[in-house]
């Protein structure tokens, strides 16, 4: 099995510790930097932990003293995100301590999405590398973000930044009012 | 007609050969092979790569500037290469060095010894070394050559491998295990006066928070003279590719921190990641 990098080795051991302390099932996923780590799609990144939990999930971590740096728990509903990135996630074996902690990563294309609305240096840079790694096509890419926006609570920004991105990326031009395919509605 | 062409060939260094048309008749087609005089390609060569470096670009980065490839600037900064520029593609380079086509034809005295001082390029050789000064970084990294800790600060500015990079280099600057009359010299050298005082600045502002006065004045009295010998009237975008997009341009420009527009160098970066860059280093 690869080594894991640094940080995520730091939550591996976290988890670990914090394994006889939880006396019932977790789920964790993966997001950001971490994710796209394991995704392999970046090469380098800072060492957060940003992870999606629900506020049950937080509690039991915090009780069983997991909840500390490097990982920072942060709530869905501020992200850019698929009604059903939980489907799409995928189960990370290295991380993970079965039955009882169960960690998952999100999608490299809802991570891209997840990137959209804060839209910094290196989000520009890493949604580049992991559309380009996983051979998106536009299509997929604005099927999965049209339906993403209709749950996000900014889309005039994000719809910018899609326009720029496209742009950029697939070296076309899209309105975001006019080319924006109609979201699906939640499976 | 053959001595006319044995002639003419010597004369003016015209090659000819024969061809036979349809009808088998015989005619004489004179092929002109431009020869350039071997001064000029060694001059042509020499100033080529020395305007290059002038101007703190890789071999990549110029071929990518001059819409050209780049094992074709590598053949022209050859001193033994053979082969003729077209003088729209001199042109082209002339505009990517911000030069004119003459000073690349200009007959000046060869430079003694090295130019510049050399700075790290490769990427994981970058990462590999800002992981040994203490950066937050994890992923690959290859340390392939040794470099000073200044050569590898104005190394990230130069090329800017990533904006994780980048992030970390204010970090390291704060702690203040650095020359910075070094730091000053090798900026000058590279004309990367601009990204260097922005970094600076940034790092004061974080050995402020940090509360380390000894440093806080030291990157200050930097920036000052630093200051003092800007570059003015420059676009500098301290990213891995300039945008070409205008919109994707003022995009970043707005999302610029106001120290980094004082600098004119333009990027997407936020203070708060500088910070935490710094607040995550070892």
């Amino acid at each position: 099995m690869k080594p894991l990098d640094e940080p995520l080795e730091t939550l591996r051991r976290l988890l670990q510790e914090a394994r006889p302390k939880i006396d019932r099932p977790i789920e964790i996923i993966l997001i950001g930097g971490a994710a796209a780590l394991l995704s392999q799609a970046v090469n380098r990144i800072t060492e957060d932990i940003d992870i999606l939990a629900s506020s049950k999930t937080v509690s039991i971590l915090q009780k069983a003293g997991a909840l500390k740096f490097p990982i920072q728990p942060v709530a869905d509903s501020f992200l850019c995100l698929h009604p059903d990135y939980r489907m799409a996630c995928s189960y990370v074996r290295e991380l993970s301590f079965p039955p009882k902690i169960r960690v998952y990563r999100l999608s490299p294309l809802d991570l891209a999405i997840s990137k959209l609305s804060r839209f910094q240096q290196v989000d520009i840079e890493d949604i580049e590398a992991i559309l380009k790694k996983e051979r998106t096509s536009k299509k997929k890419f604005l099927n999965r973000y049209a339906t993403a926006r209709a749950y996000y609570t900014n889309p005039r920004d994000t719809d910018f930044n899609v326009r720029l991105l496209v742009r950029k990326i697939y070296g076309v031009e899209f309105d975001p009012k006019t080319d924006l395919p109609k979201p699906k509605a939640k499976a | 007609m053959t001595n006319r062409c044995e002639r003419a060939q010597k004369a003016a260094r015209i090659e000819p050969f024969s061809m036979s048309n349809r009808s088998g008749c015989k005619i004489f087609v004179i092929k002109y092979t431009l020869l350039m005089e071997p001064n000029l390609k060694t001059t042509l060569a020499r100033n080529l790569k020395a305007l290059r470096l002038k101007a703190g670009l890789s071999q990549s980065d110029l071929a990518r500037k001059a819409a050209t490839p780049q094992p074709r600037v590598a053949v022209m900064e050859s001193t033994e290469n053979t082969t003729l520029p077209r003088l729209e593609w001199l042109q082209r380079v002339a505009v990517a060095l911000g030069v004119s086509v003459s000073s690349l034809l200009a007959d000046e005295p060869r430079a003694k010894g090295q130019l510049f001082s050399t700075l790290p390029e490769n990427a994981d050789n970058l990462a590999a070394h800002l992981k040994e000064l203490g950066a937050p970084l994890s992923g690959r990294a290859k340390k392939n050559r040794s470099f000073s800790p200044e050569a590898v600060v104005l190394g990230v500015l130069r090329v800017v491998p990533s904006a994780r990079m980048v992030e970390c280099v204010p970090g390291l600057l704060a702690t203040g295990a650095m020359d910075y009359e070094k730091l000053f010299r090798l900026a000058k050298e590279r004309n990367l006066l601009n990204r260097l005082g922005f970094v600076v600045e940034v790092a004061a502002l974080l050995a402020e928070q940090k509360r380390l006065r000894g440093n806080v004045s030291a990157l200050r009295s930097l920036a000052k003279k630093l200051w003092k010998e800007k570059v003015t009237g420059t676009e500098d975008y301290l990213m891995a590719e300039k945008p070409v997009d205008p919109e994707l341009r003022d995009r970043v420009k707005k999302k610029t921190p106001e120290l980094g527009k004082k600098w004119g160098v333009y990027g997407a970066y936020s203070l708060e990641r500088f910070s935490e860059a710094f607040r995550r280093a070892a």
